[in-house]
C-alpha cells in the first residue's frame, strides 16, 4: 500500500544502477589484484588469463610471511602511523580551536601563515629536513619517522573550520557557569568534533601508512623499515617481470589494514562530510 | 643436597651464558647493502648456490655459505629496493650510516670514487689474494679510476637477443646449426621480420621501450655505427649525430611497421615472449636463467629457447655492457676488524664468481669465463663473444645513471609518437647536458 502511494521515481532507480555500475568499475581492479595474488607465479607466466581458473593458492602470502622481517615492518608501520595520528589529532585540535575561538593579536595573519604550508609540497622540504635530522641524530628511529608529519597544516585547517561551525550557545552557557576556556574545549567542543576527528585520523593514518619517500631515506636499516619500504625491497626483479602473484600479495597485504579501518569508521567519515555539506 | 644441586645448575647456566656472550662478542658483524630482492621463503637456509636460478637466490645462498664457513664473522644483509638505491645511499652517506660492503653499478663507481666516497682497494686485494690481473679487461676499466682499483667487478651485464627458436623453426628461419638466422643489417632485419610475421602470424620482436630498456638498445645501435656520444669531452653529450638519428629512426620504423611490439612496461614484453607471442625479445643477461626454466616447462609456450648477442646491424660489433661491482664506502665508524672481515667477504665473492654466473650474468674473471664449467652452462657459449666487444661510457662521465634514464624517457617519447625523432634527441641532449653541467 505504502509503495503504491509512494512509487520510487525512475530517476532514483537509474541513479542507483549508475552508482552500482560505477562501484563495479572501482572494484574490478581490486578483485583483479586479489585474484592475481591467489595464483601460483608459474601459472601467471603462462598468461594472466589463468586468473579465471584453478589452481589457486595462498603460497604467495605464505612466502611473504616467511620474510623474516615482515612482522617487524608491520609493527613499525603501526607504531609510526598510529603515533602520528594521535599526536596530529592533539596538535590540530588544540591549534584549530585556538584559531576558531580565541582572539589574540596576529591570529588572522598566523592562520594564513599556517595555511601557506598547504602550498608547499612535502618533497621540497626533504633535503633540509634530512640534514636537520642528521644533526639531531634522529634517523633510523621512531622519532625520526614520526616528527616530520606532525606539523601538517591540513589538520589545523580542518579542525579550525569544524570548530568555527559549531554553535556558540553551548560554550557561552558554559562560560556563564564559570567554566574555563580549557574546560569548555575539553568537555564541549572536543566531544562535538568527533566526526571531524575521525576524518582527520583516517587521513593522517593513511598518509603515515602509505608514506614512502621519507622512510626511504630516514629508515635505512632494515629493522626500522616501514611496510612500504620493506615490501618494495623484497621484490626480486627490478622490473617486476617475475613473481606477479607475489607482487600482488604484497599489495593486498599492505592495503588490507587501511581497508579494514575504513570499513569500521566509514559512517563517521560520511557523517563528517555530510555535516560539512549541510552547513 | 637439593640446594647444592641447584647451585651447581645455576653456576653452569651462568658459565654457559658468559661463554655464549664471549662467543657473540668475538663475532665481527659487517653490514652488506644490496638490492636483488629477498627470497627467504626459498633460500633462507640454503648454502648451495647451484640450486638458485636468479640473482636473489644466488647471493642469498652465497651469503649463507660465507656465514656458515666463517663463524667469527656475521654478514648482515640490508636489502634495498633497486630503483631508489642511490637516493637512499646518498641519504645514508650524509647521515654517516655507511654499510661495510655495498653493491654498486659500474656506471656510477667512477663518480663515487672521484668524490672521495670509496676506499681504494688495490693493495688490500693483493693482500687478500684477489688477483686483479684476472679481471676481464672491460671489467677492470669499470673499477679503475686514476690508476687505483676501487671495487671488485662482479659480472658483465649485457643486452641480449632472446629467441623463441621454436617459432623460428616454424618460419623456416634456422641455419644449419639450428640457430635462428641473424640479420646483418637493418634492411635484412625488416625483411626477415616480414617473412617471420607472414609465416607465423606473430610479431617478430618484442621491444621494451621503458627508459632503461630503450636506452640500452639505442646505445648498442649507435656504437655499432661507430658513433661517439662524447666527441669533445665527457661533460658534453652529442645526441644529434647521424648515428643517433639513424638508430632511433630504425627503432621507430620497426614499431611503426608493426614488426616490433613496443611496451613501456618491460614485464609485458617479457610475458609476451614467454607466452610465445613473439619471436625475439631484447632483454638483459639476468633473464637467461628464468627463460631456461620457462622453456623446460612443457606447459609454457616458450618451447625452444635460444639467446645471442644483439645482431651486428652496422660496421662494428659493439655490445652494450654494464656491470655490478662490490665496493667499500669510506666510513669513520668501521673498525679494522670489520674492514678485514669485509675484505674476506669480498674475497669469498671473488672465489665464487662462477656461482654468480648461474644468475645469467657473464663472470668478470677471465679464468672463470674460459672455464669448462661456465661454458657448459645453458646458452653461455653463444654469448661468449660479448666481453671482447663490450662497450660502455668512460667512467669519467658523471651522472651516468641519471643520464641513462633521462635519455630513455625522450627516446621512448619518440618511439611512441609523442615527439618527433629530431625533437626527442634535441631535448635529450639539452636535458643531459644540463645535468652534466650541474655535476661536480
Amino acid at each position: 500500500m505504502a509503495r503504491a502511494l509512494n512509487p520510487e521515481p525512475a530517476s532514483s532507480r537509474i541513479g542507483f544502477w549508475l552508482i552500482a555500475l560505477l562501484s563495479l568499475c572501482w572494484l574490478i581492479p581490486m578483485f583483479w589484484v586479489l585474484g592475481l595474488s591467489l595464483k601460483p607465479n608459474e601459472e601467471l607466466s603462462y598468461g594472466l588469463g589463468t586468473v579465471f581458473r584453478a589452481p589457486y593458492t595462498l603460497q604467495n602470502y605464505a612466502d611473504l610471511m616467511q620474510s623474516s622481517q615482515v612482522g617487524r615492518w608491520l609493527t613499525n608501520s603501526i607504531i609510526v602511523a598510529g603515533t602520528q595520528t594521535v599526536l596530529v589529532l592533539i596538535i590540530s585540535s588544540i591549534a584549530g580551536y585556538g584559531f576558531a575561538r580565541l582572539e589574540f593579536p596576529g591570529r588572522r595573519l598566523l592562520f594564513i601563515f599556517v595555511l601557506l604550508g598547504l602550498a608547499i609540497p612535502r618533497q621540497a622540504t626533504i633535503i633540509p629536513l634530512h640534514s636537520m635530522f642528521v644533526d639531531l641524530g634522529l634517523h633510523n628511529s621512531y622519532a625520526g619517522l614520526i616528527l616530520p608529519h606532525l606539523s601538517g597544516p591540513f589538520g589545523v585547517f580542518l579542525m579550525a573550520s569544524y570548530f568555527r561551525a559549531l554553535p556558540r550557545e553551548l560554550e557561552e552557557a558554559a562560560a556563564l557557569d564559570n567554566a574555563s576556556r580549557w574546560k569548555i574545549f575539553l568537555t564541549i567542543a572536543l566531544p562535538m568534533s568527533i566526526p571531524a576527528q575521525i576524518t582527520l585520523a583516517i587521513f593522517t593514518f593513511l598518509d603515515g601508512w602509505n608514506d614512502y619517500l621519507w622512510p626511504l631515506i630516514s629508515a635505512t636499516r632494515p629493522e626500522m623499515y616501514t611496510l612500504t619500504i620493506g615490501l618494495a625491497a623484497t621484490q626480486t626483479n627490478f622490473d617486476q617481470s617475475e613473481g606477479i602473484g607475489y607482487l600482488m600479495a604484497q599489495a593486498v597485504f599492505a592495503g588490507l589494514p587501511m581497508l579494514i579501518l575504513y570499513l569500521i569508521f566509514q559512517k563517521y567519515v560520511l557523517r563528517a562530510v555530510a555535516g560539512a555539506g549541510g552547513r | 643436597m637439593h640446594h647444592t644441586r641447584s647451585f651447581k645448575l645455576l653456576s653452569a647456566a651462568v658459565l654457559l651464558a658468559a661463554l655464549s656472550g664471549q662467543a657473540a662478542q668475538a663475532q665481527t658483524e659487517i653490514r652488506f647493502a644490496r638490492f636483488f630482492g629477498s627470497c627467504e621463503a626459498d633460500f633462507a637456509n640454503v648454502t648451495d648456490p647451484s640450486s638458485a636460478t636468479n640473482e636473489c637466490g644466488v647471493i642469498t645462498a652465497l651469503t649463507n655459505k660465507f656465514n656458515a664457513e666463517n663463524p667469527d664473522i656475521r654478514v648482515s644483509t640490508e636489502i634495498v629496493e633497486w630503483q631508489p638505491y642511490y637516493e637512499q645511499l646518498a641519504g645514508r652517506l650524509s647521515a654517516g650510516d655507511v654499510p661495510d660492503v655495498s653493491v654498486m653499478h659500474a656506471d656510477v663507481l667512477g663518480e663515487f670514487a672521484r668524490r672521495g666516497l670509496l676506499l681504494p682497494l688495490g693493495p688490500d686485494f693483493e693482500t687478500a689474494g684477489i688477483d686483479v690481473s684476472d679481471f676481464v679487461a672491460s671489467g677492470r676499466e669499470n673499477v679503475e679510476v686514476d690508476g687505483q682499483i676501487y671495487g671488485l667487478p662482479q659480472d658483465f651485464i649485457s643486452w641480449l637477443w632472446h629467441t623463441n627458436t621454436g617459432l623460428f623453426a616454424e618460419a623456416d628461419m634456422l641455419d644449419a646449426d639450428g640457430n635462428p638466422i641473424m640479420p646483418t643489417s637493418m634492411a635484412e632485419l625488416i625483411e626477415q621480420a616480414n617473412a617471420f610475421q607472414e609465416a607465423t602470424g606473430k610479431a617478430y620482436l618484442a621491444l621494451p621501450v621503458d627508459a632503461a630498456s630503450i636506452a640500452r638498445t639505442f646505445y648498442t645501435l649507435v656504437w655499432q655505427q661507430g658513433g661517439d656520444f662524447f666527441p669533445q669531452d665527457t661533460r658534453q653529450i652529442s645526441l644529434q649525430s647521424p648515428e643517433a638519428i639513424a638508430a632511433l629512426t630504425a627503432i621507430k620504423d620497426l614499431v611503426d611497421a608493426g614488426l616490433a611490439t613496443a611496451s613501456t612496461d618491460s614485464s609485458v614484453s617479457t610475458a609476451a615472449f614467454q607466452q610465445g607471442e613473439v619471436g625475439v625479445l631484447t632483454q638483459g643477461t639476468w633473464m637467461i636463467a628464468p627463460f631456461v626454466t620457462a622453456a623446460a616447462n612443457p606447459e609454457m609456450a616458450l618451447a625452444d629457447y635460444g639467446v645471442y648477442p644483439l645482431p651486428q646491424f652496422y660496421a662494428e660489433n659493439a655490445q652494450f655492457s654494464a656491470g655490478h661491482t662490490w665496493v667499500m664506502l669510506k666510513s669513520d665508524q668501521r673498525t679494522e676488524d670489520q674492514r678485514q672481515a669485509a675484505l674476506k667477504f669480498m674475497k669469498f665473492l671473488y672465489d665464487h664468481n662462477g656461482d654468480w654466473a648461474l644468475a645469467g650474468h657473464l663472470p668478470s674473471r677471465q679464468s672463470v669465463l674460459d672455464s669448462a664449467e661456465f661454458q657448459a652452462l645453458p646458452h653461455r657459449a653463444s654469448i661468449m663473444s660479448i666481453p671482447g666487444n663490450a662497450r660502455h661510457h668512460p667512467n669519467t662521465v658523471n651522472q651516468q645513471r641519471v643520464m641513462f634514464f633521462t635519455l630513455g624517457e625522450e627516446l621512448s617519447a619518440a618511439v611512441l609518437g609523442q615527439k618527433t625523432i629530431e625533437q626527442a634527441l634535441a631535448d635529450a641532449e639539452n636535458r643531459v647536458n644540463a645535468i652534466l653541467r650541474r655535476a661536480r
